[in-house]
C-alpha cells in the first residue's frame, strides 16, 4: 500500500499536464491578479488643467489645495496644466491630454469637467470630482462656523480640521481584517485551482480502473488488493492536491504578500478540506464509464471555469453576479465549490470569530462526502461486463 | 493437477456470444499456445479468467480452487504481460518494474534482487533510469515483460507480446519465454504468430467463434487435416533472411 502511495505521489509529481495546470497556471495567475491591483496602488497622476481665469485669481483656497495635490514625489496625484480660459482647456480635452479640467464657478466654488473618453466609473474621475466635492464641503463648514461662531475661526488647529474631514473622522474597522477587497480574487482563485487539482484525482482514479486503462487493467489482476490500491491513490492524490494548493497559498501569501487572514493554520486547515473536495471531485469525474481521460478533463475545465464565473473571479462584474447570487439564491452557491472553498477564506479573513469558517468546512466536507460516495457508485465494481 | 481449469465458459455481450462454452485445461510446466482470428474470444477467455470481465456461465479453478476477484492468494502466483504496454509513463524502468513487483512482494531486499534479475533477464541494464517514452517500441515491450514476471510467478499468461516488435526483440522475447518455462513457469501464449506458436508451445488450443475447435501439439493438430505426409521444398521465408543479414543480436 506504502508503495503504491509513493509512485502514485510520484507519478503525479512528474505529470507535465498537472505541474502545468495545477501548480504553474494558478501562479501566474495570482501574478497577473497583482500586477493589475498593482497598477491600482502605483498609480501615475492624473493628466490634469485648471483655467486660470479672474475667478481662480479669488480662490486662493483652492489654487493652494491644487498646488499641493500637484507637488512632485511619491503623493502626487495630479499632473496639472495650467490654461488661461476654458477653450484651450475643452482642446486638451479633445485631444485627449487630460482627463478632467477645473474651473472655479462665479460662486467661488470649483467645477470639473470630464474627457468623454473615460467611463463615469473611471477611478481618475473619481478622484477629481472628490477634489472638488470635498473642497466645497469644507468651505461651507467654515462659513458656517463664521456665521455662527467667527472667534472660533482664530484657531488655527479648527481651521485645518476643517479643510481636512480625516482630522474629525475616525476609521474603525468592523471586519477582522482591514478590508481590501482585493483580496476576494485571490480567494476566488484558490476555489479555482481547488477545482482544477480535481484533475489529480481524475488521473489517479483512471489508473486504476481495469474498464477506464491498460494500465487500470493491468494493476486489477495485481495481487495488491482492490481497497488498498484505491485508499492508497485517492490518499496520494488528496495529499498532491494539497500541496499543490499550499504552493499556490504561499506563493500568494508570502511572495505575493498577500494577506489571508491572521490565521496561517486554519488556512491550511481550508486548504486541506479543499484538497479532499478536489480529490472527490476528481474521483467522480474520473470515474465516469465510457468517456476518454480527455473528455473528464474537458468537463472539470468547465466546472472550474464556469464555478469561478459565479464565485467572481472574472473582475467586478463576475464579483457583483457572484454577491447577488449569495444574496438570492444562496442554496445555489452551496453547490459552487469555487465558492465553497473562497467562502472558508473570506470568512476567516472578514469575520472575528470561527463560526461562519466552521460552517463553511462542514458544509464543504458534506460536498466531499457526496461525490465520493458517487465516484464509490462506479469504483465499487472489481469486475466489468466490458473492458 | 491442473494448474488452469476452465469448464464450459459462457460470455455474453449482448446478443453475441463471445465464449460460448469454452473449457481449457493446462497442466503444470505446460507452454500451450491459444491460437484464433480476430474476435475468436482469446482475450476474452484470459480476461475471464483472470477475474477482469464477469461471466454468464461456467467454472474457473486456478491451482486447483475456484477463482474469484478477491482471492489475492492465487493472483500472486499469477504473471501477466498484457497485449499493450502498461506502465506509469512517468516512472522510470527500475521505478515500474518496482513498482509491480511490490503488487507481489512486500519484502523490499527480496524485491530489490528480482527487480535487479528482471532487468537483467529482459536486458534493460543500460535503461534503468529512462522513462517508457524515451524507449523503443520493443525496449517498451521488454519493459511490459519484466513488470509482468518480476515476481516469478507460476503460470504467465503473455498476450501477445511480440505484436509490432522487430524480428530480434522477437527472437529474444520467445528465448526469454522458453527460459522462463525451463524456469518452472507454466505459460499461457495468445498470438495471431503460427511460428511463434509452433516454436514455443508444447500444446496448441485453436479458438474460433468462442469455442475451441482443435487441441493438440503441433504435429498432432498437423495430423488433423490429412494422413499424408506432404514433403514441401520451402524457401527461406522473409524472416530468415533479414535475421540472417541483420543478425540475431538485440538491437534498442
Amino acid at each position: 500500500m506504502l508503495n503504491t502511495f509513493k509512485y502514485s505521489v510520484l507519478s503525479l509529481a512528474r505529470n507535465k499536464d498537472v505541474l502545468l495546470w495545477v501548480i504553474l497556471f494558478p501562479l501566474v495567475l495570482a501574478t497577473m491578479f497583482l500586477t493589475i491591483s498593482g497598477d491600482f496602488s502605483a498609480m501615475n497622476p492624473i493628466p490634469t488643467a485648471v483655467v486660470e481665469d479672474i475667478n481662480y485669481a479669488n480662490a486662493s483656497e483652492f489654487a493652494d489645495v491644487i498646488a499641493t495635490l500637484s507637488q512632485p514625489g511619491d503623493d502626487q496625484i495630479l499632473d496639472m496644466r495650467h490654461v488661461e480660459t476654458q477653450e484651450e482647456a475643452d482642446q486638451l480635452l479633445l485631444d485627449g491630454e487630460i482627463v478632467g479640467y477645473f474651473q472655479i464657478g462665479t460662486d467661488a466654488n470649483p467645477r470639473v469637467y470630464f474627457s468623454p473618453r473615460f467611463t463615469p466609473s473611471d477611478f481618475r474621475r473619481t478622484i477629481l470630482k472628490d477634489i472638488a466635492d470635498r473642497f466645497v464641503r469644507a468651505q461651507a463648514s467654515i462659513q458656517t462656523v463664521a456665521q455662527h461662531n467667527p472667534q472660533a475661526l482664530a484657531d488655527p488647529v479648527l481651521l485645518t480640521s476643517l479643510s481636512d474631514p480625516a482630522s474629525f473622522t475616525q476609521q474603525v474597522t468592523v471586519t477582522a481584517n482591514e478590508s481590501v477587497m482585493s483580496v476576494r480574487y485571490y480567494f476566488a482563485l484558490l476555489g479555482m485551482i481547488a477545482v482544477l487539482a480535481a484533475n489529480i484525482a481524475l488521473i489517479g482514479i483512471m489508473r486504476t480502473q481495469a474498464n477506464l486503462s491498460d494500465l487500470g487493467a493491468r494493476r486489477a489482476v495485481g495481487a495488491t488488493s482492490r481497497l488498498k490500491t484505491l485508499c492508497a491513490t485517492f490518499a496520494a492524490c488528496w495529499i498532491f492536491s494539497l500541496v499543490c494548493l499550499l504552493i499556490a497559498y504561499s506563493y500568494a501569501r508570502f511572495i505575493l504578500d498577500i494577506n489571508f487572514g491572521s490565521n496561517d493554520f486554519a488556512g491550511i486547515l481550508a486548504l486541506a478540506c479543499a484538497a479532499l473536495m478536489a480529490t472527490s471531485l476528481g474521483a467522480l469525474v474520473g470515474s465516469i464509464p465510457t468517456l476518454t481521460e480527455g473528455v473528464k478533463a474537458g468537463i472539470l475545465t468547465v466546472i472550474a471555469c464556469f464555478s469561478a464565473l459565479f464565485a467572481g473571479l472574472y473582475g467586478d462584474p463576475s464579483m457583483r453576479l457572484a454577491d447577488n447570487i449569495t444574496r438570492n439564491f444562496p442554496y445555489l452557491q452551496q453547490l459552487n465549490p469555487v465558492e465553497q472553498v473562497a467562502s472558508l477564506f473570506y470568512a476567516l479573513y472578514f469575520y472575528d470569530s470561527y463560526v461562519q469558517f466552521f460552517q463553511g468546512l462542514i458544509s464543504l466536507l458534506i460536498m466531499s462526502i457526496v461525490l465520493f460516495v458517487g465516484a464509490l457508485l462506479f469504483l465499487r465494481r472489481q469486475r466489468y461486463a466490458h473492458i | 493437477m491442473s494448474v488452469v481449469h476452465v469448464e464450459s465458459l459462457v460470455k455474453r455481450y449482448g446478443d453475441l456470444t463471445a465464449l460460448d462454452h469454452f473449457s481449457l485445461d493446462i497442466a503444470q510446466g505446460e507452454v500451450l499456445g491459444l491460437l484464433g482470428p480476430n474476435g475468436s474470444g482469446k482475450t476474452t477467455a484470459i480476461n475471464c479468467i483472470l477475474q477482469l470481465l464477469t461471466y454468464d456461465k461456467g467454472s474457473i479453478k486456478l491451482f486447483g480452487e475456484s477463482m474469484t476477484p478477491a482471492r489475492y492468494d492465487l493472483k500472486r502466483r499469477i504473471g501477466v504481460v498484457p497485449q499493450n504496454v502498461a506502465v506509469f509513463e512517468e516512472l522510470t524502468v527500475r521505478e515500474n518494474i518496482d513498482y509491480f513487483c511490490a503488487m507481489y512482494v512486500s519484502d523490499r531486499g527480496r524485491r530489490k534482487a528480482l527487480v535487479d534479475e528482471a532487468i537483467q533477464f529482459v536486458g534493460l541494464e543500460d535503461y534503468v533510469k529512462f522513462r517508457p517514452k524515451k524507449l523503443s517500441g520493443g525496449l517498451q515491450r521488454r519493459l511490459n515483460i519484466a513488470c509482468g514476471v518480476a515476481h516469478k510467478p507460476e503460470l504467465i499468461f503473455f498476450d501477445e507480446p511480440t505484436v509490432a516488435v522487430d524480428p530480434q526483440s522477437r527472437n529474444s522475447i520467445l528465448e526469454g519465454i522458453q527460459q522462463l518455462n525451463r524456469d518452472g513457469s507454466t505459460i499461457v501464449y495468445t498470438s495471431h504468430y503460427m511460428e511463434e506458436v509452433e516454436e514455443i508451445c508444447t500444446r496448441i488450443v485453436i479458438m474460433d467463434n468462442g469455442r475451441t475447435i482443435a487441441n493438440g501439439s503441433s504435429s498432432e493438430l498437423k495430423g488433423m487435416i490429412g494422413g499424408e505426409k506432404k514433403v514441401i521444398i520451402q524457401e527461406p521465408t522473409l524472416n530468415d533472411v533479414f535475421l540472417e543479414l541483420t543478425g540475431t543480436e538485440l538491437r534498442d
